[in-house]
């Protein structure tokens, strides 16, 4: 197993993203958030919440990373990542669902998305970082 | 406002904050720490930012509950989405996780009901 390499952050990476890359994403992420709309409406706002968490915009991000980088491998990887973040989203939904009628809500949804990006890093760091360590 | 507009705002909105958290998957590395991003909540966040401006508090409370529920079978999604990745390769792959995403997510909502 190769050593996994130290987080970093590249805007120059920004030039390779593609516009129809992008724009699959921006129709994804849409039609996923009309959908848990619509289900809402129609059965109620704790069924269209469930869908609030549904991985189609990842599924399509695995799929752009495959035809981009022509190997399973670097999906696969991808996966492995949104593991964590998936893990962070339970924190969210926690976060929201304990304080959204207890304190005003947008400070809850706040505090959740900070809850979230810490479960998501503090995972990666105790996962991957004590592999690297070792 | 009616109820189109406001599946559209919700669909903008939505668009826009997956390429947001797109956008910045994009600039880190390595690939494992930006896949984080790809689970990221911001259809969350866009759907329930115009749940909170259009009928209140109460219900984003009731959608979290929800989410809490699609986010465990968002996990079981990731999880079982490594290996089917690897072996199927990632459309057929990511198609076979969404069945096991479903399968939770219903038990899920039907424990809660």
């Amino acid at each position: 197993m190769s050593a996994p390499r130290r987080m970093r952050i590249q805007p120059s990476k920004l030039r390779r993203v593609t516009l129809p890359g992008m724009a699959l994403r921006f129709a994804f992420g849409a039609a996923v958030s009309v959908a848990a709309g619509l289900v809402g409406n129609r059965w109620g706002p704790v069924t269209g919440g469930v869908f609030l968490a549904f991985p189609a915009v990842l599924a399509a991000t695995l799929t752009l990373i495959q035809d981009e980088e022509h190997s399973r491998i670097p999906a696969s990887n991808d996966a492995r990542g949104a593991v964590l973040g998936a893990v962070g989203m339970i924190a969210f939904a926690l976060c929201v669902w304990a304080l959204a009628t207890r304190i005003p809500t947008f400070v809850a949804m706040g505090i959740a998305l900070v809850a979230w990006a810490i479960v998501a890093a503090v995972l990666y760091l105790l996962i991957w970082g004590v592999r690297r360590s070792r | 406002m009616s109820q189109v507009w406001t599946i559209a705002l919700r669909g903008l909105s939505g668009g826009l904050l997956v390429m947001a958290f797109a956008l910045i998957g994009e600039m880190v590395s390595p690939k494992r720490f930006a896949g984080v991003f790809a689970a990221g909540p911001a259809v969350a966040l866009a759907g329930m930012t115009v749940t909170l401006l259009f009928m209140g508090g109460r219900q984003v409370a009731d959608s979290a509950l929800g989410m809490i529920v699609g986010s465990v079978a968002l996990v079981a999604y990731c999880a079982s989405a490594v290996p089917l990745v690897r072996r199927l390769g990632a459309l057929a792959g990511s198609a076979a996780a969404i069945a096991v995403w479903a399968a939770v997510a219903t038990a899920g909502r039907l424990l809660i009901a």
